[in-house]
């Protein structure tokens, strides 16, 4: 397991580089904008994910199935590490837009942004792992072209669903149902992301079955 | 004799291809050459030996162990060559022996340096910028870096020149002068085989022809040429496949002396290579299908 590790590691290494740069960028674009508090948790989930993508790509484009399966491990541990992998490149990530946002603190308007805290580090990890459980059974059933599609319809939901609901809710604001809903958003925001991690947990645990159960089954 | 790999009856069914009830071991100290035409075979075994492909039926020993009971503890002895390049090719060769090393306990670092000198491999360079001949050298390093027992080999030399093709033989052939060694070899190319196999298992259409050592296999068949009113009733069913045209008959036959009490000088004979086994054994083959 730990050689698999390594493996996700060197393979990240090059995407990173790329990473250091994305959020720079991304925190001189959003310096501005109604979204800088969500720059840190952006820039983190986009390093994650370009990651994820590229490593997914690589190992396609080279059917490297075939060489990690000839060596001496287990296909249940080339499941596992690479759920696990996606923990390590969330927390490279972070640390990435962790370590840039603290020249930007030091700088003077717009470019001031406050430093990293909780709430960017648990939105982070729920998105990442929500666009991991969702798509890396996919990878395992049928290679990287189709986590591109899972993916971009997760990122269109994600950008589009929050306007329909609110408007939704609105308009349906009498209803028991989002009455509960808007009780629950009530609640600090600490609260909702420990809950928002906790659901993803069980979505990882669940997604690592599905992926284990494809991947045993599968010929190279 | 000490078997480093037994297959016994194998068998995988494809939509479209069968590998039926397979047979066939290799001793320690050996080299088998895989024989037989494309898509008949070879490659599917190896990957059932390597357990990349799920089978059917039937038993493969690597070592004397179960390969799928023993998996990790085989493909730490097993050292493998394919046929194409399944490396991640944006990294360099220093950085894909780093993703592999760690997997092996018995991983000798001065033993790959020295291959890599001997092979004069660029560590520096990305895969994808090595020549074809390079990622199988590459490979093999890998591959022999590790101590492993037995080495699997899918077609290294298709598509190599011939300079290459003959300095990867050389390289094999000083290896197996270790004879705790075993080498499965799959090629098409029958030349390299004569070269280097101690023995020849013959696949074709997801069966095997046959598997015995080199010069049995050699030995077995015999090339017959002569003309076409030689071929009566009693001669044409000793022959495996006949070639015929204008100026007589070419055919390839299993049964030496018999063929030779019935035509005596008046034909001639000579040892086949393999190619002339296979070609005339994959027309006999396809001819049965066609009726």
């Amino acid at each position: 397991m730990p050689q698999l590790i390594k493996k996700e590691l060197i393979l990240q290494k090059k995407m990173f580089i790329f990473g250091l740069l994305y959020s720079i960028f991304l925190f001189i674009v959003f310096s501005s904008n109604d979204f800088r508090d969500f720059a840190y948790s952006m820039a983190a989930i986009g390093i994650a994910y370009i990651t994820i993508i590229g490593i997914a790509q690589s190992e396609y484009k080279n059917n490297s199935d075939i060489i990690i399966n000839s060596l001496p491990t287990t296909r249940r541990e080339i499941v596992a590490a690479k759920y696990l992998s996606v923990v390590t490149c969330t927390v490279i990530a972070l640390l990435i837009v962790g370590a840039v946002g603290i020249p930007f603190s030091l700088m003077p308007a717009p470019f001031d942004y406050r430093l990293l805290n909780g709430v960017d580090i648990i939105t982070t990890i729920v998105c990442v792992l929500l666009l991991a459980a969702l798509s890396l059974p996919i990878y395992f059933w049928t290679g990287a072209p189709w986590i591109r599609v899972v993916n971009i319809v997760i990122f269109l939901l994600i950008f589009f669903a929050p306007a329909q609901i609110a408007e939704f809710a609105v308009n349906n604001h009498q209803s028991p149902t989002i009455a509960a809903i808007t009780q629950l958003i009530n609640y600090q925001s600490w609260q909702l992301a420990l809950g928002g991690m906790a659901v993803m947990l069980v979505l990882m645990t669940v997604s690592y079955y599905i992926s284990f159960c494809i991947y045993m089954k599968k010929d190279f | 004799m000490d078997n480093i790999l037994e297959v016994k009856d194998l068998s995988r069914s494809f939509p479209d291809f069968q590998l039926n009830k397979i047979s066939f071991s290799l001793p320690r100290g050996y080299v088998m050459g895989f024989v037989g035409p494309n898509g008949s075979g070879k490659t599917t075994t190896i990957k059932l030996i390597m357990n990349l492909t799920k089978r059917d039926s039937g038993q493969i020993s690597v070592f004397g162990l179960d390969n799928r009971a023993k998996e990790r503890d085989i493909k730490q002895r097993i050292g493998f060559v394919y046929d194409e390049n399944h490396f991640y090719d944006t990294l360099t060769l220093e950085e894909m022996k780093r993703v592999v090393a760690p997997f092996y306990h018995s991983w000798d670092e001065a033993l790959y340096r020295r291959y890599i000198n001997e092979f004069n491999l660029p560590v520096k360079k990305k895969i994808q910028d090595l020549s074809r001949g390079m990622k199988m050298k590459f490979s093999l390093a890998l591959a022999l870096s590790h101590r492993a027992e037995l080495i699997l080999m899918d077609e290294p030399t298709s598509g190599l020149d011939p300079v290459f093709r003959a300095e990867l033989l050389d390289i094999l052939q000083s290896e197996m002068q270790d004879e705790k060694r075993g080498i499965l070899f799959s090629s098409h190319i029958t030349s390299d085989l004569e070269r280097i196999a101690d023995y020849i298992c013959f696949i074709n259409n997801g069966q095997i022809v046959l598997s015995d050592t080199r010069d049995n296999v050699i030995d077995k068949y015999v090339l017959v040429k002569g003309s076409r009113d030689q071929l009566d009733d009693a001669v044409k069913p000793l022959f495996v496949s006949i070639r015929e045209n204008d100026f007589g008959f070419e055919g390839l036959s299993d049964q030496p002396g018999t063929i030779r009490g019935l035509l005596g000088n008046r034909a001639l004979y000579e040892k086949p290579k393999l190619d002339d086994i296979i070609l005339y054994t994959v027309r006999r083959d396809r001819h049965a299908a066609v009726n």
